[in-house]
Protein backbone atom coordinates (compact mmCIF):
# COMPACT_ATOMS: atom_id res chain seq x y z
CA UNK A 1 0.00 0.00 0.00
CA UNK A 2 1.29 3.38 -0.87
CA UNK A 3 1.93 5.85 1.92
CA UNK A 4 -0.59 8.57 2.47
CA UNK A 5 -0.04 11.61 0.35
CA UNK A 6 3.65 11.04 0.00
CA UNK A 7 3.85 9.42 -3.35
CA UNK A 8 1.13 10.88 -5.46
CA UNK A 9 2.73 9.59 -8.63
CA UNK A 10 1.85 6.09 -7.64
CA UNK A 11 -1.76 7.08 -7.22
CA UNK A 12 -1.91 8.76 -10.57
CA UNK A 13 -0.37 5.87 -12.41
CA UNK A 14 -2.51 3.02 -11.22
CA UNK A 15 -6.16 3.88 -10.98
CA UNK A 16 -6.91 0.28 -10.23
CA UNK A 17 -5.43 0.61 -6.79
CA UNK A 18 -7.31 3.78 -5.83
CA UNK A 19 -7.18 3.90 -2.10
CA UNK A 20 -10.43 3.61 -0.29
CA UNK A 21 -11.65 4.05 3.21
CA UNK A 22 -14.33 1.95 4.73
CA UNK A 23 -17.05 4.00 6.35
CA UNK A 24 -19.73 2.48 8.49
CA UNK A 25 -22.98 4.28 9.25
CA UNK A 26 -24.92 4.08 12.47
CA UNK A 27 -27.57 1.92 10.88
CA UNK A 28 -25.20 -0.74 9.69
CA UNK A 29 -24.35 0.47 6.21
CA UNK A 30 -20.84 -0.16 4.92
CA UNK A 31 -19.32 1.98 2.21
CA UNK A 32 -16.00 1.77 0.43
CA UNK A 33 -15.23 5.34 -0.37
CA UNK A 34 -12.52 6.57 -2.68
CA UNK A 35 -9.92 8.48 -0.77
CA UNK A 36 -10.25 11.77 -2.70
CA UNK A 37 -13.96 11.79 -1.98
CA UNK A 38 -13.47 10.88 1.66
CA UNK A 39 -10.95 13.66 2.05
CA UNK A 40 -13.69 16.12 1.15
CA UNK A 41 -15.11 15.29 4.54
CA UNK A 42 -13.01 17.64 6.60
CA UNK A 43 -13.78 15.70 9.70
CA UNK A 44 -11.91 12.76 8.22
CA UNK A 45 -9.24 14.86 6.63
CA UNK A 46 -8.29 16.56 9.87
CA UNK A 47 -8.41 13.24 11.65
CA UNK A 48 -5.63 11.97 9.46
CA UNK A 49 -3.74 15.20 9.24
CA UNK A 50 -4.07 16.22 12.86
CA UNK A 51 -3.12 12.87 14.15
CA UNK A 52 -0.38 12.50 11.60
CA UNK A 53 -1.72 9.09 10.91
CA UNK A 54 -0.61 7.01 8.05
CA UNK A 55 -3.50 6.33 5.80
CA UNK A 56 -4.54 2.76 6.37
CA UNK A 57 -7.61 0.81 5.66
CA UNK A 58 -9.15 1.28 9.05
CA UNK A 59 -12.89 1.09 9.18
CA UNK A 60 -14.37 4.26 10.51
CA UNK A 61 -17.75 4.45 12.12
CA UNK A 62 -19.77 7.59 11.62
CA UNK A 63 -22.08 7.83 14.60
CA UNK A 64 -24.42 10.48 13.27
CA UNK A 65 -24.88 9.42 9.70
CA UNK A 66 -27.30 6.96 8.17
CA UNK A 67 -26.93 4.88 5.01
CA UNK A 68 -29.27 6.87 2.86
CA UNK A 69 -27.62 10.14 3.73
CA UNK A 70 -24.09 8.89 3.28
CA UNK A 71 -24.89 7.49 -0.12
CA UNK A 72 -26.30 10.87 -1.15
CA UNK A 73 -23.28 12.64 0.24
CA UNK A 74 -20.92 10.35 -1.62
CA UNK A 75 -22.89 10.83 -4.80
CA UNK A 76 -22.71 14.60 -4.53
CA UNK A 77 -19.07 14.78 -3.56
CA UNK A 78 -18.01 12.40 -6.29
CA UNK A 79 -19.76 14.46 -8.93
CA UNK A 80 -18.47 17.68 -7.39
CA UNK A 81 -14.92 16.44 -7.76
CA UNK A 82 -15.60 15.45 -11.34
CA UNK A 83 -17.00 18.88 -12.11
CA UNK A 84 -14.00 20.45 -10.42
CA UNK A 85 -11.67 18.49 -12.65
CA UNK A 86 -13.67 19.29 -15.78
CA UNK A 87 -13.72 22.96 -14.82
CA UNK A 88 -9.98 23.01 -14.36
CA UNK A 89 -9.50 21.29 -17.71
CA UNK A 90 -11.77 23.83 -19.40
CA UNK A 91 -10.03 26.84 -17.87
CA UNK A 92 -9.56 29.60 -20.39
CA UNK A 93 -12.15 28.27 -22.80
CA UNK A 94 -15.27 30.32 -22.11
CA UNK A 95 -17.63 28.00 -23.94
CA UNK A 96 -16.34 24.88 -22.28
CA UNK A 97 -16.48 26.59 -18.88
CA UNK A 98 -20.10 27.53 -19.49
CA UNK A 99 -20.96 24.00 -20.49
CA UNK A 100 -19.47 22.57 -17.33
CA UNK A 101 -21.30 25.15 -15.28
CA UNK A 102 -24.62 24.34 -16.90
CA UNK A 103 -24.04 20.64 -16.50
CA UNK A 104 -23.32 21.17 -12.85
CA UNK A 105 -26.41 23.32 -12.36
CA UNK A 106 -28.51 20.68 -14.04
CA UNK A 107 -27.15 17.97 -11.79
CA UNK A 108 -27.66 20.06 -8.66
CA UNK A 109 -31.23 20.97 -9.61
CA UNK A 110 -32.08 17.34 -10.15
CA UNK A 111 -30.29 16.27 -7.01
CA UNK A 112 -32.18 18.66 -4.79
CA UNK A 113 -35.52 18.13 -6.52
CA UNK A 114 -35.51 14.53 -5.44
CA UNK A 115 -35.03 15.44 -1.81
CA UNK A 116 -38.00 15.65 0.50
CA UNK A 117 -37.92 18.37 3.17
CA UNK A 118 -37.14 15.73 5.75
CA UNK A 119 -34.28 14.32 3.70
CA UNK A 120 -32.92 17.81 3.11
CA UNK A 121 -32.83 18.35 6.83
CA UNK A 122 -31.13 15.02 7.50
CA UNK A 123 -28.55 15.79 4.85
CA UNK A 124 -27.76 19.17 6.31
CA UNK A 125 -27.20 17.65 9.71
CA UNK A 126 -25.03 14.92 8.25
CA UNK A 127 -23.02 17.25 6.06
CA UNK A 128 -22.52 19.67 8.91
CA UNK A 129 -21.22 16.80 11.03
CA UNK A 130 -18.92 15.60 8.28
CA UNK A 131 -17.86 19.17 7.66
CA UNK A 132 -18.18 19.42 3.87
CA UNK A 133 -18.27 23.13 3.23
CA UNK A 134 -19.25 23.18 -0.43
CA UNK A 135 -22.09 20.75 -0.05
CA UNK A 136 -23.34 22.48 3.06
CA UNK A 137 -23.43 25.74 1.17
CA UNK A 138 -25.43 24.08 -1.58
CA UNK A 139 -27.92 22.53 0.82
CA UNK A 140 -28.42 25.75 2.73
CA UNK A 141 -29.06 27.59 -0.50
CA UNK A 142 -31.65 24.96 -1.33
CA UNK A 143 -33.45 25.40 1.98
CA UNK A 144 -33.47 29.16 1.55
CA UNK A 145 -35.01 28.67 -1.88
CA UNK A 146 -37.69 26.43 -0.49
CA UNK A 147 -38.83 28.89 2.16
CA UNK A 148 -38.51 32.01 0.08
CA UNK A 149 -41.84 33.67 -0.77
CA UNK A 150 -43.66 31.43 1.63
CA UNK A 151 -45.91 32.39 4.49
CA UNK A 152 -44.76 32.45 8.08
CA UNK A 153 -47.07 29.50 8.75
CA UNK A 154 -45.39 27.50 6.00
CA UNK A 155 -41.94 28.22 7.38
CA UNK A 156 -43.03 27.15 10.86
CA UNK A 157 -44.43 23.92 9.52
CA UNK A 158 -41.35 23.26 7.39
CA UNK A 159 -38.99 23.57 10.34
CA UNK A 160 -41.43 22.16 12.84
CA UNK A 161 -41.23 25.31 14.92
CA UNK A 162 -43.68 26.35 17.56
CA UNK A 163 -44.87 29.91 17.65
CA UNK A 164 -43.62 31.10 21.01
CA UNK A 165 -44.71 34.71 20.88
CA UNK A 166 -47.10 35.96 23.53
CA UNK A 167 -50.51 37.08 22.27
CA UNK A 168 -49.42 40.71 22.59
CA UNK A 169 -46.19 40.14 20.72
CA UNK A 170 -48.20 38.17 18.19
CA UNK A 171 -50.35 41.23 17.52
CA UNK A 172 -47.36 43.39 16.82
CA UNK A 173 -45.70 40.71 14.73
CA UNK A 174 -48.83 40.26 12.70
CA UNK A 175 -48.91 43.99 12.11
CA UNK A 176 -45.31 43.96 10.97
CA UNK A 177 -45.90 41.13 8.57
CA UNK A 178 -49.04 42.72 7.15
CA UNK A 179 -47.13 45.94 6.64
CA UNK A 180 -44.38 44.24 4.70
CA UNK A 181 -46.88 42.68 2.32
CA UNK A 182 -49.17 45.71 2.14
CA UNK A 183 -50.48 47.34 -0.95
CA UNK A 184 -47.97 45.97 -3.40
CA UNK A 185 -49.01 46.26 -7.00
CA UNK A 186 -49.85 42.86 -8.39
CA UNK A 187 -47.57 43.45 -11.33
CA UNK B 1 -15.54 29.70 10.93
CA UNK B 2 -13.43 28.88 13.93
CA UNK B 3 -16.25 26.88 15.46
CA UNK B 4 -15.86 24.28 12.72
CA UNK B 5 -12.21 23.63 13.35
CA UNK B 6 -12.83 23.18 17.05
CA UNK B 7 -15.48 20.64 16.12
CA UNK B 8 -12.98 18.85 13.92
CA UNK B 9 -10.47 18.46 16.71
CA UNK B 10 -13.03 17.04 19.08
CA UNK B 11 -14.47 14.70 16.53
CA UNK B 12 -11.10 13.41 15.43
CA UNK B 13 -10.33 12.60 19.03
CA UNK B 14 -13.56 10.70 19.32
CA UNK B 15 -12.71 8.80 16.16
CA UNK B 16 -9.37 7.88 17.59
CA UNK B 17 -11.10 6.43 20.60
CA UNK B 18 -13.51 4.56 18.38
CA UNK B 19 -10.77 3.03 16.33
CA UNK B 20 -8.55 2.03 19.18
CA UNK B 21 -11.35 0.24 20.91
CA UNK B 22 -12.61 -1.36 17.78
CA UNK B 23 -15.91 -3.05 17.87
CA UNK B 24 -17.05 -1.13 20.94
CA UNK B 25 -20.21 0.77 20.24
CA UNK B 26 -19.99 4.20 21.67
CA UNK B 27 -22.47 6.97 21.71
CA UNK B 28 -20.46 9.99 20.88
CA UNK B 29 -21.51 12.79 23.11
CA UNK B 30 -19.75 15.27 20.92
CA UNK B 31 -22.31 14.97 18.23
CA UNK B 32 -23.54 17.73 16.06
CA UNK B 33 -26.71 18.69 17.85
CA UNK B 34 -25.13 19.14 21.24
CA UNK B 35 -21.66 19.85 20.01
CA UNK B 36 -20.65 22.56 22.39
CA UNK B 37 -20.29 20.58 25.53
CA UNK B 38 -24.04 20.10 25.68
CA UNK B 39 -25.97 17.01 26.60
CA UNK B 40 -24.68 13.54 26.16
CA UNK B 41 -26.63 10.89 24.32
CA UNK B 42 -28.54 11.21 21.09
CA UNK B 43 -28.14 14.53 19.28
CA UNK B 44 -31.20 16.60 18.60
CA UNK B 45 -32.10 15.82 15.01
CA UNK B 46 -34.94 18.26 14.74
CA UNK B 47 -34.74 21.54 12.86
CA UNK B 48 -35.59 23.29 16.08
CA UNK B 49 -32.46 21.96 17.66
CA UNK B 50 -30.38 23.03 14.73
CA UNK B 51 -27.29 24.92 15.58
CA UNK B 52 -27.82 28.67 15.60
CA UNK B 53 -25.12 29.30 13.08
CA UNK B 54 -26.72 26.93 10.57
CA UNK B 55 -29.99 28.73 11.10
CA UNK B 56 -28.20 32.04 10.77
CA UNK B 57 -26.71 30.92 7.46
CA UNK B 58 -30.11 29.96 6.14
CA UNK B 59 -31.63 33.26 7.16
CA UNK B 60 -28.65 35.12 5.79
CA UNK B 61 -29.13 33.39 2.46
CA UNK B 62 -32.77 34.47 2.44
CA UNK B 63 -31.78 38.02 3.25
CA UNK B 64 -29.24 38.21 0.47
CA UNK B 65 -31.70 37.07 -2.13
CA UNK B 66 -34.54 39.21 -0.85
CA UNK B 67 -35.67 41.91 -3.21
CA UNK B 68 -36.32 45.55 -2.37
CA UNK B 69 -39.62 44.64 -0.79
CA UNK B 70 -37.79 42.76 1.99
CA UNK B 71 -40.83 40.60 2.62
CA UNK B 72 -38.99 37.36 3.12
CA UNK B 73 -36.66 38.63 5.76
CA UNK B 74 -39.59 40.17 7.64
CA UNK B 75 -41.32 36.80 7.45
CA UNK B 76 -38.22 35.19 8.98
CA UNK B 77 -38.44 37.61 11.88
CA UNK B 78 -42.02 36.58 12.49
CA UNK B 79 -41.47 32.84 12.84
CA UNK B 80 -40.50 32.55 16.49
CA UNK B 81 -38.39 34.32 19.11
CA UNK B 82 -35.16 32.61 18.18
CA UNK B 83 -35.58 33.36 14.50
CA UNK B 84 -36.47 36.94 15.31
CA UNK B 85 -33.34 37.38 17.34
CA UNK B 86 -31.12 35.90 14.66
CA UNK B 87 -32.82 37.87 11.88
CA UNK B 88 -32.47 41.16 13.68
CA UNK B 89 -28.77 40.47 14.15
CA UNK B 90 -28.29 39.64 10.50
CA UNK B 91 -30.16 42.51 8.91
CA UNK B 92 -27.70 45.26 8.08
CA UNK B 93 -28.01 48.34 10.19
CA UNK B 94 -29.88 51.04 8.33
CA UNK B 95 -27.45 53.71 9.48
CA UNK B 96 -25.41 53.91 6.28
CA UNK B 97 -27.87 52.99 3.62
CA UNK B 98 -31.15 53.69 5.37
CA UNK B 99 -32.51 50.37 4.14
CA UNK B 100 -36.07 49.91 5.30
CA UNK B 101 -36.74 46.37 6.38
CA UNK B 102 -38.89 46.51 9.48
CA UNK B 103 -41.45 49.13 10.49
CA UNK B 104 -39.01 50.29 13.15
CA UNK B 105 -36.73 51.47 10.34
CA UNK B 106 -39.29 54.16 9.49
CA UNK B 107 -38.26 56.07 12.58
CA UNK B 108 -34.55 55.66 12.00
CA UNK B 109 -32.55 58.17 9.98
CA UNK B 110 -32.51 57.81 6.23
CA UNK B 111 -29.49 57.23 4.03
CA UNK B 112 -26.35 59.25 4.44
CA UNK B 113 -25.54 59.98 0.82
CA UNK B 114 -28.23 59.50 -1.78
CA UNK B 115 -31.74 60.26 -0.54
CA UNK B 116 -34.54 57.73 -0.49
CA UNK B 117 -36.98 58.55 -3.27
CA UNK B 118 -40.59 58.17 -2.24
CA UNK B 119 -44.03 58.79 -3.62
CA UNK B 120 -47.06 60.24 -1.87
CA UNK B 121 -50.46 59.49 -3.31
CA UNK B 122 -53.40 61.57 -2.21
CA UNK B 123 -57.01 60.49 -2.12
CA UNK B 124 -58.96 63.75 -1.95
CA UNK B 125 -62.29 62.06 -1.30
CA UNK B 126 -61.17 60.29 1.84
CA UNK B 127 -58.52 62.85 2.82
CA UNK B 128 -56.02 60.05 2.95
CA UNK B 129 -52.37 60.03 1.97
CA UNK B 130 -50.18 57.03 1.20
CA UNK B 131 -46.39 56.99 1.32
CA UNK B 132 -44.41 54.56 -0.80
CA UNK B 133 -40.73 53.89 -1.24
CA UNK B 134 -40.11 54.06 -4.98
CA UNK B 135 -38.46 51.02 -6.44
CA UNK B 136 -38.27 52.38 -9.97
CA UNK B 137 -37.71 55.92 -11.27
CA UNK B 138 -41.23 56.03 -12.71
CA UNK B 139 -43.84 58.27 -11.07
CA UNK B 140 -46.58 55.78 -11.79
CA UNK B 141 -45.12 52.71 -10.12
CA UNK B 142 -45.95 52.96 -6.47
CA UNK B 143 -43.34 50.75 -4.83
CA UNK B 144 -43.06 49.55 -1.25
CA UNK B 145 -45.82 50.80 1.04
CA UNK B 146 -44.47 52.64 4.07
CA UNK B 147 -47.12 54.74 5.82
CA UNK B 148 -50.62 56.09 5.48
CA UNK B 149 -52.22 59.20 6.97
CA UNK B 150 -55.74 60.49 7.25
CA UNK B 151 -56.92 63.99 8.02
CA UNK B 152 -59.45 64.48 10.79
CA UNK B 153 -61.06 67.66 11.96
CA UNK B 154 -60.97 67.86 15.70
CA UNK B 155 -62.82 70.89 16.92
CA UNK B 156 -60.81 73.97 16.14
CA UNK B 157 -57.82 72.16 14.87
CA UNK B 158 -56.88 69.46 12.42
CA UNK B 159 -55.08 66.20 12.96
CA UNK B 160 -53.40 63.75 10.63
CA UNK B 161 -53.26 60.24 12.05
CA UNK B 162 -50.27 58.32 10.72
CA UNK B 163 -50.40 54.55 10.58
CA UNK B 164 -48.66 51.41 9.30
CA UNK B 165 -51.98 50.06 8.13
CA UNK B 166 -53.51 51.66 5.05
CA UNK B 167 -56.95 50.49 6.11
CA UNK B 168 -56.80 51.22 9.81
CA UNK B 169 -56.10 54.85 10.54
CA UNK B 170 -57.20 55.27 14.12
CA UNK B 171 -55.21 56.23 17.21
CA UNK B 172 -56.27 53.14 19.10
CA UNK B 173 -54.94 50.79 16.46
CA UNK B 174 -51.94 48.54 16.73
CA UNK B 175 -50.63 50.18 13.61
CA UNK B 176 -50.70 53.76 14.92
CA UNK B 177 -47.26 55.33 14.75
CA UNK B 178 -47.87 59.02 15.34
CA UNK B 179 -49.78 62.08 14.33
CA UNK B 180 -49.60 65.63 13.14
CA UNK B 181 -51.61 68.31 14.84
CA UNK B 182 -52.18 71.82 13.62
CA UNK B 183 -53.75 75.03 14.76
CA UNK B 184 -56.77 76.43 12.98
CA UNK B 185 -54.94 78.44 10.38
CA UNK B 186 -52.49 75.71 9.66
CA UNK B 187 -49.52 77.87 10.48
CA UNK B 188 -48.14 75.87 13.38
CA UNK B 189 -47.91 72.11 13.50
CA UNK B 190 -46.70 69.65 16.09
CA UNK B 191 -45.46 66.17 15.23
CA UNK B 192 -46.15 63.44 17.74
CA UNK B 193 -44.59 60.01 17.95
CA UNK B 194 -46.56 57.15 19.49
CA UNK B 195 -43.35 55.91 21.07
CA UNK B 196 -40.84 57.80 23.18
CA UNK B 197 -37.96 59.07 21.02
CA UNK B 198 -35.52 58.22 23.78
CA UNK B 199 -35.72 56.54 27.15
CA UNK B 200 -37.01 58.78 29.86
CA UNK B 201 -39.07 60.91 27.51
CA UNK B 202 -42.40 61.95 28.92
CA UNK B 203 -45.58 61.94 26.90
CA UNK B 204 -46.99 65.31 25.98
CA UNK B 205 -50.47 66.28 26.93
CA UNK B 206 -51.75 67.44 23.63
CA UNK B 207 -54.97 69.36 23.70
CA UNK B 208 -57.86 67.54 22.20
CA UNK B 209 -56.36 64.11 22.52
CA UNK B 210 -59.05 61.80 23.68
CA UNK B 211 -58.47 58.82 25.87
CA UNK B 212 -58.24 55.82 23.67
CA UNK B 213 -58.17 52.16 24.43
CA UNK B 214 -54.85 51.26 22.95
CA UNK B 215 -54.43 47.77 21.56
CA UNK B 216 -50.82 48.55 21.13
CA UNK B 217 -49.62 46.73 24.18
CA UNK B 218 -46.07 46.71 25.22
CA UNK B 219 -45.74 47.15 28.93
CA UNK B 220 -42.33 48.72 28.78
CA UNK B 221 -43.47 51.47 26.45
CA UNK B 222 -45.69 54.10 28.01
CA UNK B 223 -48.79 54.91 26.03
CA UNK B 224 -49.26 58.45 24.88
CA UNK B 225 -48.01 60.88 22.31
CA UNK B 226 -44.53 62.29 22.43
CA UNK B 227 -43.82 65.57 20.71
CA UNK B 228 -40.87 65.13 18.42
CA UNK B 229 -41.05 68.13 16.15
CA UNK B 230 -42.65 71.38 15.14
CA UNK B 231 -43.28 73.00 11.80
CA UNK B 232 -44.36 76.55 11.29
CA UNK B 233 -45.25 78.58 8.25
CA UNK B 234 -44.90 82.27 7.87
CA UNK B 235 -46.14 84.68 5.37
CA UNK B 236 -43.54 86.62 3.62
CA UNK B 237 -45.07 89.97 4.57
CA UNK B 238 -43.24 91.93 1.92
CA UNK B 239 -44.21 89.57 -0.81
CA UNK B 240 -47.73 88.35 -0.09
CA UNK B 241 -47.84 86.45 -3.33
CA UNK B 242 -44.43 85.04 -2.80
CA UNK B 243 -43.30 81.75 -1.42
CA UNK B 244 -44.03 81.09 2.21
CA UNK B 245 -41.33 80.44 4.75
CA UNK B 246 -41.11 77.17 6.62
CA UNK B 247 -39.18 76.39 9.75
CA UNK B 248 -38.96 72.93 11.32
CA UNK B 249 -37.38 71.84 14.52
CA UNK B 250 -37.01 68.15 15.02
CA UNK B 251 -35.72 65.84 17.67
CA UNK B 252 -33.52 63.61 15.54
CA UNK B 253 -32.55 60.28 16.94
CA UNK B 254 -28.99 59.10 16.77
CA UNK B 255 -28.33 55.59 15.61
CA UNK B 256 -29.65 54.19 18.85
CA UNK B 257 -32.49 51.76 19.15
CA UNK B 258 -35.97 53.14 19.24
CA UNK B 259 -38.51 52.18 21.81
CA UNK B 260 -40.10 49.90 19.22
CA UNK B 261 -36.99 47.75 19.20
CA UNK B 262 -36.83 47.69 22.97
CA UNK B 263 -40.40 46.64 23.33
CA UNK B 264 -39.78 43.64 21.12
CA UNK B 265 -36.35 42.95 22.45
CA UNK B 266 -37.08 39.43 23.49
CA UNK B 267 -34.95 37.81 26.07
CA UNK B 268 -31.58 39.40 25.74
CA UNK B 269 -31.73 43.14 25.96
CA UNK B 270 -29.55 44.69 23.33
CA UNK B 271 -27.71 46.91 25.75
CA UNK B 272 -25.06 48.07 23.39
CA UNK B 273 -27.54 50.13 21.44
CA UNK B 274 -29.65 51.44 24.27
CA UNK B 275 -28.85 55.00 25.05
CA UNK B 276 -30.83 58.04 25.83
CA UNK B 277 -28.35 60.43 24.31
CA UNK B 278 -30.27 60.59 21.06
CA UNK B 279 -32.14 63.78 21.80
CA UNK B 280 -30.31 66.19 19.55
CA UNK B 281 -32.38 68.83 17.87
CA UNK B 282 -32.18 69.75 14.21
CA UNK B 283 -33.52 72.94 12.74
CA UNK B 284 -34.49 73.11 9.10
CA UNK B 285 -35.79 75.86 6.92
CA UNK B 286 -36.92 75.91 3.34
CA UNK B 287 -34.52 76.91 0.67
CA UNK B 288 -35.52 80.23 -0.82
CA UNK B 289 -36.54 79.95 -4.46
CA UNK B 290 -35.06 82.34 -6.95
CA UNK B 291 -37.18 84.71 -8.91
CA UNK B 292 -36.78 83.87 -12.55
CA UNK B 293 -37.21 87.17 -14.32
CA UNK B 294 -37.60 85.63 -17.73
CA UNK B 295 -40.11 82.97 -16.76
CA UNK B 296 -41.74 85.28 -14.20
CA UNK B 297 -41.93 82.64 -11.52
CA UNK B 298 -40.17 81.35 -8.43
CA UNK B 299 -37.83 78.49 -9.19
CA UNK B 300 -36.04 75.78 -7.32
CA UNK B 301 -33.92 73.10 -8.87
CA UNK B 302 -35.69 69.88 -8.11
CA UNK B 303 -33.49 67.80 -10.39
CA UNK B 304 -36.40 66.41 -12.30
CA UNK B 305 -38.15 65.00 -9.26
CA UNK B 306 -40.87 67.69 -9.31
CA UNK B 307 -42.64 68.49 -12.53
CA UNK B 308 -45.68 70.57 -11.67
CA UNK B 309 -45.46 74.07 -10.26
CA UNK B 310 -47.18 74.31 -6.91
CA UNK B 311 -46.92 76.39 -3.80
CA UNK B 312 -46.71 73.13 -1.90
CA UNK B 313 -43.32 72.33 -3.38
CA UNK B 314 -40.34 72.88 -1.09
CA UNK B 315 -36.80 71.94 -0.23
CA UNK B 316 -35.54 71.87 3.34
CA UNK B 317 -31.96 72.46 4.40
CA UNK B 318 -30.40 72.47 7.82
CA UNK B 319 -29.55 75.91 9.09
CA UNK B 320 -25.92 76.90 9.46
CA UNK B 321 -26.35 79.39 12.26
CA UNK B 322 -24.03 78.11 14.95
CA UNK B 323 -25.72 80.13 17.65
CA UNK B 324 -28.89 78.13 17.20
CA UNK B 325 -29.10 74.69 18.70
CA UNK B 326 -28.81 72.19 15.92
CA UNK B 327 -27.40 74.76 13.56
CA UNK B 328 -24.83 72.55 11.97
CA UNK B 329 -26.18 72.52 8.45
CA UNK B 330 -24.48 73.87 5.42
CA UNK B 331 -27.62 75.52 4.06
CA UNK B 332 -27.01 73.81 0.78
CA UNK B 333 -27.60 70.12 1.20
CA UNK B 334 -31.26 69.42 0.66
CA UNK B 335 -32.41 67.05 3.38
CA UNK B 336 -36.06 66.90 2.36
CA UNK B 337 -37.60 67.69 -0.98
CA UNK B 338 -41.30 67.55 -1.74
CA UNK B 339 -43.22 68.38 -4.85
CA UNK B 340 -46.04 67.68 -7.25
CA UNK B 341 -45.75 65.43 -10.28
CA UNK B 342 -49.41 64.76 -10.97
CA UNK B 343 -52.90 65.62 -9.82
CA UNK B 344 -52.67 63.49 -6.74
CA UNK B 345 -49.11 62.33 -6.92
CA UNK B 346 -46.15 63.91 -5.16
CA UNK B 347 -42.54 62.94 -4.70
CA UNK B 348 -40.74 63.01 -1.37
CA UNK B 349 -36.97 62.61 -1.19
CA UNK B 350 -35.35 62.49 2.22
CA UNK B 351 -32.05 61.68 3.83
CA UNK B 352 -30.21 61.68 7.13
CA UNK B 353 -30.88 62.87 9.80
CA UNK B 354 -34.56 62.73 8.89
CA UNK B 355 -36.50 59.51 9.18
CA UNK B 356 -39.28 58.43 6.83
CA UNK B 357 -41.83 59.17 9.54
CA UNK B 358 -40.58 62.69 10.14
CA UNK B 359 -40.28 63.44 6.44
CA UNK B 360 -43.81 62.25 5.81
CA UNK B 361 -45.19 64.31 8.68
CA UNK B 362 -43.44 67.44 7.41
CA UNK B 363 -44.80 66.92 3.91
CA UNK B 364 -48.30 66.55 5.31
CA UNK B 365 -48.02 70.04 6.73
CA UNK B 366 -47.65 71.29 3.20
CA UNK B 367 -51.11 69.94 2.46
CA UNK B 368 -52.46 71.25 5.72
CA UNK B 369 -51.32 74.81 5.71
CA UNK B 370 -53.79 77.34 4.49
CA UNK B 371 -51.18 79.80 3.46
CA UNK B 372 -51.76 79.02 -0.14
CA UNK B 373 -51.10 82.12 -2.04
CA UNK B 374 -51.64 81.21 -5.61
Amino acid sequence: MADDGVNTKVEAVSKATTETIELRTEDGGVFDVDKPVAMEFLILKSFYEDEGRVFDKTSIRLPNVKQLELSKVIEYCTRALEFGAKSAAAAGDKDAERMVRQEREGFEAEFVDELSNEMLKELILAVNFLDIKEMLDFLIRSVANRIRNRSVAYVRQFFDIENDFTPQEEDQIHQENAWAFEGVDAD
Amino acid sequence: MCLRSSFSRRFSRSFKELNEKSGRVRDSDEAVGSGRGGGAGQPDRSWAGMLPELLAEIIQRVERSDGDLRQNIVACACVCKRWRQITKEIVPSPSLTGIITFPSCLKKPGPRELPHQCLIKRNKKTSTFYLYLSLTPSFTDKGKFLLAARKYRNGAHTEYIISLDADDLSQGSNAYVGKLSSDFLGTNFAIYDSQPPHSGAKPSISRGSRRFASKQISPQVPAGNFEVGQVSYKFNILKPRGPRRMVCSLKCSSQGETAYDRSLSLGKCNMKKLESAGSGCTILRNKAPRWHEHLQCWCLNFHGRVTVASVKNFQLVAIADQSQPGGKGDEETVLLQFGKVGDDTFTMDYRQPLSAFQAFAICLTSFGTKLACE
